[in-house]
């Protein structure tokens, strides 16, 4: 016998209904909190030309990108793997006049050939922002003000924003004036945090002692704000100074904000896209082994693209909000429909008269289809999560009254259906009134 | 209540220098003789897994243990995304490509373009033939590796050898090193930014007592009063 054709290639995930409702009530919370906050949601599309694409994607992102050739021009095309560059250039082409700043919020999947792992696929989904045409440490307040909301309108809780500047780092670099592979060995190093390893190449390169004690020291600039203080202390170089002054400013604006509680400092981390030209964050959630948002300042992005302007962005990884939303066991409402309306009369006159009469009302109304036995329909209904199955032509109930049964708590009235016509809000509170 | 720190550790070659060193830092109640695989201390806080040493980086990868030790070999292989701060300096071993002595003796690797080898690092292998312009086939195996030649199964193999006693008792000679291995420290990405007091608290005291001479590899010491 053939298989069934039922096999998913790596990396595709499907959301069955019960999932699919988790996401998408994780992906309104989101954009709700995004909207509350003056973003108007933008849609790109899902491919495009891979040189386009390519123009603001780190490196690696570019390789990992799913390709396909255009059958008309024989050209490459590329699924997103990385929204940040597409909106860039729809903001440096179509959007470049618009009074600034741009905000832009999105809900959408990326593409990438990465390895699955922690709730990670080779499709997924992000919900995040991009804030255009603002170059002071007020726009990256914001995402990171907006990035917390929108892990407490989750429900989640013990979370940090690990806050880094990647100009720091690159201004030692510069000082160092290495060769590019020992730049990229150093690099390796931080980004393993091998204190050793890093203490190795800094002996072996012997700059002069400040430098090599700053290099030595960036796996240890990590914590509060004593961290900045020190930070400065040993940034001689005006591009690192620069990031310290400007992460001190991002802090001191959170400290108004009363967000500083949850942020840490963390000017040892190098990783993060290339493209990120200040501030960027990372947030972890207790309970859960990778970052599940990331975003930050990239002032050269829509250069690239021809229009040279300011910008900071963040997104929430979806899957893994869900993971971790499960993981401290914050519980999401699943409801079914409102009613389930069950006719055992031939003609059938008052099941489409009460669906019609209560879906206009905005309740939500299935109606039983198949012909079956009372108990099986209302086995049915319990496992759509039914709220009140009303039953009519039930040999229990007179020609013109139905049964409604609450499946909430077992309870059953027999109610006139000419009555309930008339004013369902009189039977069933909150109907009409949503 | 404080959540516990969860360690852990390779059973295996790498499991009594890493016993030793716990017992150096005061950790108490693991039993490597008992068939439990998981123990607390609750005075430091902490929790050991023991696990296979190659099933480790995927452990600290989703978090399910916040740190681990492992050997580079693995870490080599499986390339997992974590912070890997702590050489411990123990368990120094190389990874060879190795061949029984008959066709050593008229071997020339310059000549190699296509070789069958028997490992247990698919990946680590692949890459350094590859990188050769070698076309390689890989025999992927669990065990007993150098058994391999000595019945057809591939004529190299590609293996750990740490004084290379194995290798001689079954006629085989090291051809290649393709890299060398110790024992390291492993954090998960999270964990570090998140507990990061304790996690550096810990990788200090480690670092500390595996650089006192009183450590060397492999010696079992006494449980501190």
């Amino acid at each position: 016998m053939r298989p069934l054709p039922a096999q998913l290639p790596k990396g595709a995930r499907v959301y069955l209904p019960d999932e699919a409702a988790r996401k998408r009530h994780a992906e309104t919370r989101l954009l709700s909190v995004f909207t509350r906050w003056g973003y108007r949601e933008i849609v790109t599309s899902t491919y495009e030309y891979a040189d386009v694409l390519a123009t603001g994607t780190d490196a690696d992102v570019q390789e990992n990108m799913f390709k396909l050739v255009d059958r008309e021009t024989g050209r490459l095309l590329a699924l997103r793997a990385d929204i940040t560059p597409q909106i860039a250039r729809i903001v440096a082409t179509r959007l470049r006049d618009e009074p600034k700043p741009i905000r832009l919020a999105y809900v959408t999947n990326v593409f990438r050939y990465d390895e699955p792992q922690v709730a990670h696929y080779r499709e997924f989904y992000q919900a995040g922002v991009e804030l255009i045409g603002l170059e002071k440490p007020e726009a990256e307040v914001e995402i990171i003000a907006m990035a917390i909301e929108g892990l407490r309108a989750l429900g989640l809780e013990r979370f940090q924003l690990v806050l880094g500047h990647p100009d720091f780092f690159r201004g030692l670099c510069e000082e160092l004036a290495a060769e590019p592979a020992r730049v990229r060995e150093l690099r390796a190093a931080l980004g393993r945090k091998d204190a050793a390893a890093l203490a190795g190449l800094v002996r072996q390169l012997a700059p002069p002692a400040p430098l090599g004690e700053a290099l030595a020291a960036l796996p240890t600039l990590f914590g509060g704000e004593a961290v900045l203080e020190r930070a400065a202390g040993i940034a001689h170089n005006k591009r690192s100074a620069r990031a310290v002054a400007n992460l001190a400013e991002v802090y001191r604006l959170l400290k108004i904000y009363g967000l500083a509680d949850a942020v840490t400092l963390d000017l040892g981390e190098v990783r993060g896209f290339d493209y990120y030209s200040g501030t960027y964050f990372e947030a972890y959630v207790s309970g859960f082994g990778a970052a599940v948002a990331g975003g930050g300042r990239y002032d050269q992005m829509l250069a690239r693209f021809g229009y040279d302007s300011a910008a900071v962005g963040f997104a929430f990884d979806v899957a893994r909000i869900l993971s971790v939303m499960e993981a401290q066991g914050v519980a999401v409402a699943l409801v079914g429909p409102d009613f389930f309306i069950i006719d055992f009369t031939p003609d059938k006159t008052a099941a489409l008269s009460l669906a019609r009469r209560l879906r206009d009302l905005g309740a939500s109304v299935a109606r039983d289809i198949i012909s079956r036995g009372l108990e099986d329909s209302l086995a049915y209904a319990r496992a759509q999560r039914v709220r009140w199955a009303l039953v009519v032509g039930s040999p229990r109930t007179g020609a013109d009254q139905l049964l409604a049964l609450d499946l909430a708590d077992g309870s059953e009235r027999t109610l006139v259906v000419a009555e309930l016509l008339a004013d369902p809000a009189r039977f069933f509170r909150g109907v009409g009134h949503a | 209540m404080k959540e516990l720190l969860t360690l852990a550790l390779p059973k295996g070659r790498l499991l009594d220098p890493a016993l030793a060193l716990l017992r150096e830092l005061g950790v108490e109640g693991i039993d490597a003789d008992s068939r439990k695989l998981i123990f607390t201390d609750p005075a430091r806080d902490l929790r050991v897994l023991l696990l296979k040493p190659a099933d480790i980086p995927a452990y600290v990868i989703y978090g399910a243990a916040d740190l681990g030790i492992v050997g580079k070999d693995i870490l080599l292989e499986q390339e997992p995304d974590v912070y890997e701060p702590l050489d411990l300096g123990f368990g120094f071993c190389r990874l060879v490509v190795a061949e029984p002595r008959e066709l050593w003796e008229r071997d020339d690797p310059a000549k190699w373009s296509w070789v069958r080898v028997a490992t247990k690092y698919p990946r680590l292998a692949e890459e350094y033939f590859s990188n050769r312009g070698v076309q390689v086939e890989i025999v992927r195996l669990d065990g007993s590796i150098e058994l391999a030649p000595l019945v057809g199964l591939a004529e190299r193999i590609v293996d750990l050898v740490q004084s290379g006693e194995t290798l001689r008792a079954n006629g085989l000679v090291e051809v290649a090193e393709i890299t060398q291995s110790t024992a390291r420290v492993i954090v998960n990405r999270a964990s570090m930014k998140i507990e990061h007091a304790r996690v550096t608290g810990l990788i200090d005291e480690m670092r500390v007592a595996g650089s006192r001479p009183a450590a060397s590899p492999g010696t079992p010491r006494p449980a501190r009063p």
